[in-house]
């Protein structure tokens, strides 16, 4: 406890300015309107040091960050199967994240830290699903609004 | 709030095999970062799996600056595939020089009862819609050309991995489709034998195919065919396929087996069965009866039968209840001299073997897995039903049963 509260505290001196982080909360579903297979909101756009805590209402989902598309130097992250997980993004820059079981139906949602306004060139230049890779194309038009 | 997540180098691992050799870059990479821990946050108690070797799973595209293969002198072939337990047409003896073998495997996402008696089913993940996937055949020195289509009506990533073949993960690292894509694999058959080949996309998803029927068998004959010790021929008549399924499949809080409404979604459910390692089934050719009443094999006495006996994930044992095998390669390995006059033999997970029997006798043949609960009670068992006349020379029923002589 006292470790995770000095950590806390590190965290928000290294983070400087903002005092709190915020958590925003992203829900995984199998279903929303005409889509299936889904994280909601797709697109979350967040401070350095903010987290998002992923709730699978719908059981079976997971949250992970893809190779590839993270920022140089973030630290790849993988949630379990059906529990919800937190994760904080300390590194600014754009993250891709999947469904492990839901990638190839479409499964991703993207994330933003800090001001970027444009994704890396590569960001899309991985292997992705057919549907995901619209779904991400979808996404990635909200960085500049 | 400061929670963070439980995270894996695996998982860096694993998804470098997903991608094969695409990121390669990226992955040694972030293997890198990975090594660098964020500062001071609280972790749980995790074992971490020992990270495997990058190079042992990605590579800089060797492929891509390898010259070109020579296959002058060869000769396209179509195979047309078929399902089970039928085997393709094909020479015993090869003639004439090798061959580029051409076939195509549809993947298919499908609902299959595995038992009608429970109603139990599942589903599948199949190569051309069977389970198992179809038997192909080829000869040493031929080369395998496959076309690997994933249409974009299924929902999941798959590709194949040949244990026939050598490199690139057995082709698995060459061969990821997702939905609407194809692609096509080229391999040469340098090893005689049977060798199982299965879906193989990654992690938990590995065992989740292959335990929903995602596997099969590639037979390499020697190109001067089956031969004993003494290097005899050993011809046979047909050959029938058999894939032993384990199925872990589900159930609710009642003990029913649960229904899904879609190929995936007992994804979760299905990675927790497994964790037993107790199959709720194992079953010949797909589900239990399969190879049973209108699906038994007929034969006829005098003829020379092949089992080609499948089993991706699990042991068995297979035994001809009423005869024997004549001739075995337990290992599925055909470099080396068959077994002969077995009674029952083993077949590892994770790979094929073949036993050779010519029938003597008319009637009715149970073919199982001689671990009889298995038989019994998940479903391992086929039958043959033998024509042909009785040799009371081998078997006579002396005495009907009666009662005991006083």
């Amino acid at each position: 406890m006292l470790r995770t509260l000095a950590s806390a505290l590190l965290l928000a001196t290294l983070v400087g300015g903002t005092a709190l982080a915020e958590t925003v909360e992203v829900r995984m579903l199998n279903k929303s309107g005409k889509e299936t297979m889904v994280f909601e909101p797709a697109f979350v756009r967040i401070a350095k040091g903010d987290t998002i805590k992923f709730v699978p209402e719908d059981k079976g989902h997971n949250a992970e960050s893809i190779d590839g598309m993270l920022p140089d130097g973030a630290e790849p992250f993988k949630g379990k199967l059906g529990k919800e997980v937190e994760v904080t993004f300390v590194t600014p820059g754009l993250y891709g994240v999947e469904c492990k079981p839901h990638f190839a139906m479409g499964m991703v949602m993207t994330v933003a830290v800090g001001d970027v306004t444009a994704a890396p060139d590569d960001f899309l230049a991985g292997r992705i699903p057919p549907k995901a890779k619209k779904r991400f194309e979808d996404q990635l038009a909200n960085l500049n609004n | 709030m400061l929670k963070i997540v439980d995270t894996t180098t695996l998982n860096v691992n694993r998804r470098a095999m997903l991608r094969g050799s695409l990121l390669a870059g990226a992955v040694a990479a972030m293997a890198g970062t990975a090594a660098r821990a964020q500062p001071a946050l609280p972790r749980p108690n995790v074992v971490k799996p020992r990270p495997l070797p990058v190079h042992t799973v990605s590579a800089e595209t060797p492929e891509a600056k390898a010259k070109p293969a020579d296959l002058s002198g060869y000769t396209r072939v179509k195979q047309q595939l078929v399902q089970p337990p039928y085997a393709p047409e094909h020479e015993q003896v090869a003639t004439g020089g090798p061959k580029i073998i051409e076939v195509t495997m549809d993947i298919e996402e499908k609902l299959m009862v595995v038992d009608e008696d429970t109603g139990a089913s599942i589903w599948a993940l199949t190569y051309n819609g069977s389970v198992p996937g179809p038997l192909i055949i080829a000869h040493v020195g031929d080369y395998v050309e496959l076309t690997l289509r994933n249409p974009a009506s299924n929902a999941m990533e798959h590709n194949i991995d040949f244990h026939a073949s050598t490199g690139a993960l057995g082709g698995g690292g060459l061969t990821h489709v997702f939905p609407g894509e194809e692609t096509v694999l080229r391999y040469k058959a340098t090893k005689p034998g049977v060798f199982t080949y299965h879906c193989a996309p990654g992690g938990a998803m590995i065992p989740y195919h292959v335990t929903h029927g995602m596997n099969g068998t590639m037979m390499v004959l020697p190109r001067e065919g089956l031969k004993d010790k003494d290097g005899n021929p050993l011809p046979y008549d047909k050959i029938v396929y058999v894939g032993e399924q384990d199925y872990y499949l589900p159930r609710d809080e009642n003990g029913e087996f649960k229904t899904y409404e879609a190929a995936g979604d007992d994804y979760a459910d299905s990675v927790d069965a497994m964790r037993s390692l107790v199959p709720t089934h194992s079953v010949f050719n797909g589900a239990a009866g399969a190879l049973t009443g209108e699906g038994a094999i007929k034969a006829r006495v005098g003829e020379t039968v092949l089992m080609v006996h499948n089993q991706a994930n699990r042991d068995t044992r297979p035994h001809l209840i009423g005869g024997h095998g004549d001739y075995v390669w337990e290992t599925g390995s055909f470099g080396d001299a068959p077994q002969t006059g077995l009674e029952t033999w083993f077949i590892r997970g994770g790979s094929s073997g073949a036993a050779m029997y010519t029938f003597r006798q008319p009637g009715v043949y149970a073919y199982v897995n001689h671990n009889l609960i298995e038989a019994a009670l998940l479903g391992a068992t086929g039958h043959f039903v033998v024509e042909g006349e009785w040799d009371n020379g081998l078997m006579e029923q002396v005495a009907a049963p009666r009662p005991i002589a006083s």
